[in-house]
Parts: C-alpha cells; sequence; structure tokens
C-alpha cells in the first residue's frame, strides 16, 4: 500500500515538476520520462526489500517480502526497457531520425546514458537468470553473485537521471531530494547488509576472546 | 507471472491515460494580429486615447556590431551578436546555443532563427518566447537586450 502511495507521488512529481514536452514524439518522451522516473522508484524500493530491515520483517513477513521483490523485479526490468524504448522513439520523432540511429546517438552524444544502458543491461542479466528454470540451472552462489551487480547497475543508471533528467534539470530542490533518496537507500543497505554484520562479527570475536 | 502481466498491462493503460489527459501547452499566447486599418470603418472623429496604449517607438539605435554576454541556461551557454546600421536593429546572429544534446541543436535553432526576424520586425528585444524552447528564447533575448543597451 505504501508502495503504491510514493507511485502516486512519482506521478505527481513527473505532471508538475516539468512543462509537457512539446512537438513531434511529446507524448511519446512523456511517457518515457514517467516511466523511467517510476524504474527508479521501484529500484528504490527494491533495495529497501532486500535491506533487511527489522520493522519491515515485523510488518510485512519474510514471505511477502520475497514475493513482492519477485513481483517487482520482473516488472523493474520491463520498465527500464519501456523507458529506453519510448525515449527512443520520442527522441527519434523529434529529430526525424531512424530509431537505430537515434539509440546510437543517445549512447555516444549524451552524458552518461552509455552508463545507464549498459546498468540495464546488467538488470536484464540479473531478471533473466532469475527466471524459475534458468536460476535452478545456475546454483545458487552463481545467480547470487549475479544478483550484486544490480547495485552496480543502479550506480551505472543514477548520473543519467540528475545529469539529463527533465524533472531534475529545471529543479534544484527536486533534484536532491531524489539524490538524497538514493544515497539514503544505500547507506542504509550497506549498513544493514555489510556493515552491521561485520559488527556483529567483531563483536562476537571479542566476546569468545575474553572468555576464553 | 501472471501477476507481473497483470502490473505491467496496468501500468501500462495508466501511462497512456494520464499522458492523454495532462493538459499539452498551447503554443505560447501570441502577441495579437495587427489589425489591418484600411479595412476597418473608421470613426469621423479622432479618438484621443486608444483602448490599448501603443507600444512606444523603438529606440533609435546607433551604427556598430555589438557581442552580448554569454548567458547561461539550463540547457547551456547563448551568446548573440547584434549588428544596427540606420538607427536600426540590422541583423542577429547567435553565436552560441544549446548544444548539449541533438535534441537542443534541433529546437534552438530554428527557435534563434525565429527569434531574430522577430527582433529585426519589432526593433526590440521584448518579443515572445518561443514555444518549445523557452529557455533557450529567454537566454537569447537577455544576451540580445544587454548588446542593445549598449547601442542605445
Amino acid at each position: 500500500m505504501y508502495a503504491l502511495l510514493g507511485g502516486i507521488v512519482v506521478v505527481v512529481i513527473w505532471w508538475r515538476g516539468a512543462a509537457p514536452a512539446v512537438g513531434p514524439g511529446a507524448s511519446l518522451m512523456d511517457a518515457g520520462r514517467l516511466v523511467g522516473l517510476l524504474a527508479g522508484y521501484v529500484a528504490l524500493v527494491q533495495v529497501l526489500l532486500r535491506a533487511r530491515l527489522s520493522a519491515l520483517r515485523q510488518s510485512m513477513g519474510m514471505r511477502r517480502i520475497n514475493s513482492w521483490h519477485r513481483l517487482l523485479g520482473g516488472y523493474l526490468v520491463v520498465l527500464v526497457m519501456s523507458h529506453a524504448a519510448l525515449i527512443t522513439a520520442g527522441y527519434a520523432a523529434q529529430t526525424h531520425v531512424s530509431l537505430l540511429h537515434q539509440f546510437g546517438a543517445l549512447f555516444t552524444d549524451y552524458p552518461w546514458v552509455w552508463a545507464s544502458i549498459v546498468g540495464a543491461g546488467l538488470l536484464v542479466v540479473v531478471g533473466l537468470t532469475s527466471m524459475r528454470a534458468l536460476r535452478r540451472r545456475l546454483g545458487y552462489k552463481m545467480w547470487h553473485g549475479l544478483h550484486v551487480f544490480v547495485y552496480v547497475a543502479l550506480v551505472l543508471a543514477f548520473f543519467h537521471q540528475t545529469v539529463l533528467g527533465e524533472h531534475f534539470l529545471h529543479n534544484t530542490v527536486l533534484r536532491w531530494v531524489w539524490t538524497a533518496s538514493f544515497i539514503g537507500v544505500g547507506v542504509l543497505v550497506v549498513g544493514s547488509r555489510y556493515w552491521r554484520p561485520v559488527t556483529l562479527f567483531v563483536r562476537h570475536f571479542r566476546t569468545e576472546a575474553f572468555e576464553l | 507471472m501472471k501477476r507481473l502481466a497483470l502490473l505491467v498491462a496496468g501500468t501500462a493503460a495508466v501511462v497512456a491515460l494520464i499522458v492523454t489527459v495532462r493538459p499539452h501547452h498551447a503554443a505560447a499566447p501570441r502577441r495579437p494580429v495587427a489589425i489591418d486599418s484600411t479595412t476597418l470603418p473608421l470613426p469621423s472623429v479622432a479618438i484621443s486615447t486608444p483602448a490599448t496604449p501603443s507600444p512606444s517607438p523603438p529606440p533609435h539605435y546607433r551604427t556598430g556590431t555589438i557581442t552580448g554576454p554569454r548567458v547561461h541556461t539550463d540547457y547551456g551557454y547563448v551568446r548573440v551578436k547584434v549588428r544596427a546600421a540606420h538607427g536600426r536593429i540590422v541583423r542577429v546572429v547567435a553565436l552560441e546555443l544549446p548544444h548539449m544534446t541533438p535534441v537542443d541543436v534541433q529546437l534552438s535553432r530554428p527557435a534563434a532563427n525565429e527569434l531574430a526576424r522577430e527582433v529585426v520586425r519589432t526593433q526590440r528585444a521584448d518579443v515572445d518566447t518561443v514555444s518549445g524552447a523557452t529557455y533557450t528564447s529567454e537566454g537569447y533575448l537577455s544576451s540580445l537586450q544587454s548588446a542593445l543597451d549598449r547601442l542605445s
């Protein structure tokens, strides 16, 4: 339910945050921007679901967390692909070039878009390897190892959002709120998944040593 | 898989709906078209006060070429060069326009041409911004105004 609320906030940001696109391909670009913002938001939710937050575990339960993460994972891949397709189509219509040419131009001429395309590629690989049949064949270790690349993908994709994103280009406050939520979620997940186990281990080790 | 398909279909429907529903900017309000007075029945008595105050005559510019300052916009820098002769603006050229992305180039070049035409026609820098290129227009006209200030 809260996740849906966030989705509505994203739509409001999209609606109020920037003037609609104009010219040919305007609706494609507008839809692409909205889907892109939505993808960024869903990515944050995905990371949060896996951040081992005790509050979340108590209120949702592991079963529901897992099932949501699975559903939203597939959803995120679809959103990212649609965002890329819509923006490419919209820009191609605007500049009167072919889709392929436009995609190449996005890759080479636009700041940080190449990184986000690499990130999207990583995300697709992770998505594919999480489909049941493939996942079973890969084994847990391989699958889990690949899943860690999602963090790399999110970092790679982050920069094109704040550098090029129509909604962040003209609105400093919105840009900082977006950046802060990404950093915040990053700190949270590193803290609970990596830093906390280390400190727990160190504490345990010290106690053991003391008792010996 | 079924839930995912449902979620994706729902999202597609909602996105399509709100993109269509969202009001798009109509073209920026244009100046009212000058009415050809010869086609209108003219009153026989002179009207002392017109309904709308007529714009003051354009200033007299001294002859010369001035390059305006570089003006920063969200999409990049804009800078114009203006030439005046016989008291009138003769030519405005954009020396620099936003070009970070091909879309910027695609939008700002025609906008600059339209602004240049309009400026030469009206002989002032307070013309309407070009819709779809608002930021570029504002930067363009601001750079132009500074240049014109030094020519008047």
